[in-house]
């Protein structure tokens, strides 16, 4: 057992004008579940083809389970769960015939995990995969990828459209896995929900760079909100930290990373009144630190 | 892999059985209403493209639909190398087209030899394995078109034109086929990697992209001149008059080989009389030329003919080369089909199938047939005697001749050419002694012989140049007057002038010598120069134009990438010239990180 899942060093790649990644540099350790969040076209499915070698970086470099990314053995690549978003797996092959080749090549295959990671998907073995829904395919393409027990897992946002029910199944799947399976995680999402039930480490890319990486408590709790009257919109020069704000009914929701503890104060003095402390879930404090510098209602 | 490998079964193998039963119907019904082994050369060529494309459509969408960002992914990730990933899926490929091409193409052979009256030679059971080799050799190649995804990428297919147009005739056909396979193979084998969206490195990689590209660039860029002569220079000075090469020829000069290259029977004997230095000479053209056309037995009466020598029959050559080596009887009941092994013609009958029998003896050759039952074979001309189940020969040429063609009627006679000699028969036929006139040079370099009849003599013109445009034989006109006594006389012998210059001439070698060095290899091209007869300004100019293709090939490699890849790409550029500067923009864009 490796004690760095992922190694990256110094990454970049550029599509045409636009830079996907820009200098990453960062290790995911070895063990539990790490979330990798940022909103679309924050790079992340990028990262992922790059680590699995399916795209060269422009520069820098990346290793997994301690293997240079764009030249993984055979081997490591047996020890590296992978599943994608679209769940693309072959439309042509029934379930069965699709499970009987993933078998043959996985010498660590555990036929047990397979059957009850897909039983709450209600798959048939006999059906044919480009016959199942999304959410069906979505748990068959779980049960195989932790069917090879693997030592590394990577998700791209594997619950993007699907229902509640079909999502509940799958992280219940997820969950049930990393209970029984001792297997690093990295799983790319903005469902923020999905995260907070999931992530022991927060990965934050936001432009192709990391902007943060810390627990996600540590996050959340870095990151503070309040309900003020203010005699014009709040903006950056005024109130350091400020996330993100909102008109609402007359008042303004500010939104503020690393408030200090006088913070009701600094309002005061730029000329706020009735000033009240919100209560901010993970999923807004954290949509919030993503979409950084965004204002509804006026200028920032 | 044996998993994989069965997993593209499921994928392929129920569409496979639906074509195959489909080219069983076809190959069935074509043996049934026609005679499947002696097509027409169009139908061979049709069948060919067929098969081919057949391969080349299978291997592009197998592999295309594997594409897809994520279905490559997760075919490639997995604890199994790419190669042997690969291996599986071109070995259910080969499998699809075993069942698709080879088993109805042998159940087929089989069921004619076994249960027919139909001959079958071995050679026809060689097409079962050549054809199949020929679709999988365009499987493989469909399957790196697929994998690069890049319309440039089809230039390799260059690699297996030697496999269809009959340059290998007979078996050793193999040899280029499983080369051009092999090397196919290889090249999709470099571009099956995980990273699709990049060009295959590394030396190995590049030579097996970039020399198939270059050879096929080759003869473009080569055109290119042509079409700079065309413009610039002769319509600069003779003006516009198209792109007809006919509208070129006054324009080259009176002596040149061009000047008579593409003149008519007639103003060909009229130019070369009007060439010689015979005070005869004018006042024969004006007869020649303004002899009425079409009149039999009339003083202008004329028969041309020329050396079939690229169609020559091979024995035991494969289909592709046939050259219809069947004769229909007199009453259109039995067709005769000559058996390479057996060297004889076999007859059926058309209606009901049955054998009729062979006609005796066997030949010592392949024959060459005519339509009304004639034939050559090596040094003889044969006669079919239907009737008496025989082939009879009337005539043998002297030892050491082959016939270059079937007789050819002319002024109650006939007329025939050999290696040697041009033969004219009288009205008594080929028992009596016929009248040789020699070639005044060597046959391959005859472009034709004309022979027309004057009230009192008869006038042989042989015009040879068919291999001077590159130096390897002299072009020249001779005019032989032979009188009815027998008497021979020489109007004209005039040597002719190359009228293009020395650059458009040998242009292959002077945009890669080593290219047109492997072209002329690979097609044992007759006209190919000793490369001491190809002019001193012409090797300057080509090593001027490999040292600027070498500066330009680098300076483009250096902003591509740099390694060991430059210095390769740099020696292409002086060794193989400007295809390998133009194999580089196309392999290697800009677009690539």
């Amino acid at each position: 057992m490796v004690e760095v899942a992922v190694a990256v060093t110094g990454l970049r790649r550029r599509f045409g004008r636009k830079e996907a990644l820009q200098e990453l540099t960062f290790e995911i350790p070895a063990g539990g579940v790490h979330a990798l969040v940022g909103r679309n076209g924050a790079g992340k499915s990028t990262l992922f083809r790059i680590l699995l070698g399916f795209l060269a970086p422009s520069a820098g470099r990346s290793a997994v389970l301690g293997a240079p990314s764009g030249a993984l053995p055979p081997q490591i690549r047996g020890r590296i769960g992978w599943v994608t978003e679209e769940h693309a797996l072959p439309p042509w092959m029934a379930v069965g015939t699709l499970a009987a080749l993933q078998r043959a090549h996985y010498p660590r295959w555990r036929e047990a995990t397979f059957r009850e990671v897909l039983a709450p998907f209600a798959v048939d073995s006999r059906q044919a995969v480009g016959g199942l829904s999304r959410g069906e395919r979505a748990g068959l393409s779980l049960a195989l990828a932790l069917a090879q027990g693997p030592e590394l897992l990577l998700l791209d946002e594997p619950t993007l459209g699907l229902d509640v029910v079909a999502k509940h199944a799958f992280l219940d799947a997820l969950l049930f896995a990393g209970e029984h399976q001792e297997c690093t995680v990295v799983y790319a999402s903005h469902q923020m929900d999905e995260v907070e039930r999931l992530a022991d480490h927060l990965w934050v890319l936001k432009e192709g760079r990391l902007v943060s990486a810390s627990s996600p408590e540590a996050l959340w709790e870095r990151i503070g909100g309040w309900l003020v009257e203010l005699p014009h919109p709040p903006d950056r020069a005024r109130i350091p930290g400020l996330l993100q704000a909102r008109a609402l009914e007359g008042r303004w929701e500010v939104i503020v990373l690393d408030p200090p503890e006088a913070f009701p104060k600094l309002l005061d003095e730029v000329g706020g009144t009735a000033v009240e402390p919100l209560s901010l879930g993970f999923d807004r404090a954290i949509n919030a630190f993503l979409s950084v510098g965004s204002t509804v209602g006026g200028a920032l | 892999m044996k998993a994989l490998l069965l997993g593209e079964w499921h994928r392929l193998g129920r569409l496979a059985l639906g074509f195959a039963l489909l080219h069983l119907g076809v190959l069935a019904g074509m043996a049934f209403y026609g005679d499947l082994f002696v097509p027409s050369p169009t139908k061979v060529r049709l069948g060919l493209a067929a098969y081919g494309l057949g391969g080349l459509l299978l291997g592009v969408a197998q592999f295309a639909v594997y594409r897809r960002r994520n279905l490559w992914s997760f075919l490639l990730h997995r604890p199994l190398a790419p190669g042997k990933i690969f291996l599986a899926l071109a070995a259910a490929g080969g499998l699809v087209l075993a069942l698709v091409i080879a088993l109805p193409l042998l159940l087929v052979t089989l069921l004619l030899d076994g249960f027919s009256a139909q001959w079958v030679d071995g050679r026809q059971y060689l097409m079962v394995p050549f054809l199949w080799g020929l679709a999988m050799a365009f499987y493989v190649g469909g399957c790196y078109l697929a994998l690069r995804a890049r319309w440039s990428a089809a230039l390799v297919l260059v690699l297996l034109l030697p496999c269809l147009n009959g340059a290998v005739p007979d078996a050793w056909v193999f040899v280029p086929l499983v080369l051009g396979l092999v090397w196919l193979g290889g090249l999709a084998l470099t571009a099956f990697q995980p990273d699709l969206s990049a060009s295959p490195r590394g030396i190995r990689a590049t030579v097996l992209e970039a020399l198939p590209t270059q050879c096929a660039l080759f003869p473009a860029v080569a055109f290119v001149l042509v079409l700079v002569y065309s413009v610039a220079v002769i319509h600069w000075e003779a003006g516009w008059r198209g792109f007809a090469v006919f509208g070129w020829n006054d324009y080259f000069p009176i002596g040149s080989y061009e000047r008579a290259a593409y003149l008519d029977h007639r103003e060909l004997v009229a130019h070369a009389l009007r060439l010689g230095d015979s005070p005869r000479g004018p006042g024969l053209a004006v007869v020649v030329a303004g002899a009425e056309d079409g009149v039999e037995g009339g003083a202008d009466e004329r028969v041309a003919l020329w050396p079939e020598i690229g169609a020559a029959p091979v024995r035991h050559a494969l289909l592709f080369q046939e050259r219809g080596e069947s004769l229909l009887g007199p009453d259109g009941a039995t067709r005769w089909v000559f058996s390479h092994d057996r060297m004889q013609f076999h007859g059926r009958n058309t209606r009901t199938g049955a054998a009729v029998g062979w006609l005796e003896p066997p030949l010592a050759e392949v024959p060459v047939v005519a339509a009304d039952g004639s034939m050559v074979a090596g040094g003889a001309l044969y006669q079919a005697e239907f009737g008496a189940g025989r082939v009879e020969r009337l005539w043998q040429a002297p030892s050491g001749e082959r016939l270059m063609g079937p007789a050819v009627p002319f002024d109650g006679g006939e007329a025939i050419l050999s290696d040697g000699a041009l033969y004219l028969s009288d009205d008594s036929g080929w028992s009596g002694s016929p009248t040789a006139l020699p070639l005044p040079g060597a046959v391959e370099n005859l472009e034709r012989a004309v022979v027309v009849k004057l009230p009192e003599s008869r006038l042989i013109t042989f015009f040879l140049g068919q291999l001077s445009e590159r130096d390897a034989y002299p072009a020249r006109l001779v005019v032989l007057e032979l009188a009815e006594t027998g008497a021979v006389t020489t109007i004209t012998d005039r040597a002719l002038v190359a009228g293009a210059p020395a650059w458009v001439r040998h242009r292959g070698f002077l945009v890669s010598p080593l290219l047109q060095a492997l072209v002329d290899f690979v097609w044992r091209d007759p006209m190919a120069p000793r490369w001491r007869q190809i002019p001193n300004g012409v090797w300057a100019a080509a090593l001027g134009l490999a040292l600027v293709s070498m500066f330009l090939t680098a300076g483009l490699a250096r902003r591509r990438g740099p390694g060991t890849a430059f210095w390769l790409w740099t020696a292409m550029g002086f060794f193989c010239g400007l295809p390998a500067f133009v194999s580089l923009l196309l392999l290697r864009p800009r677009s690539e990180p």
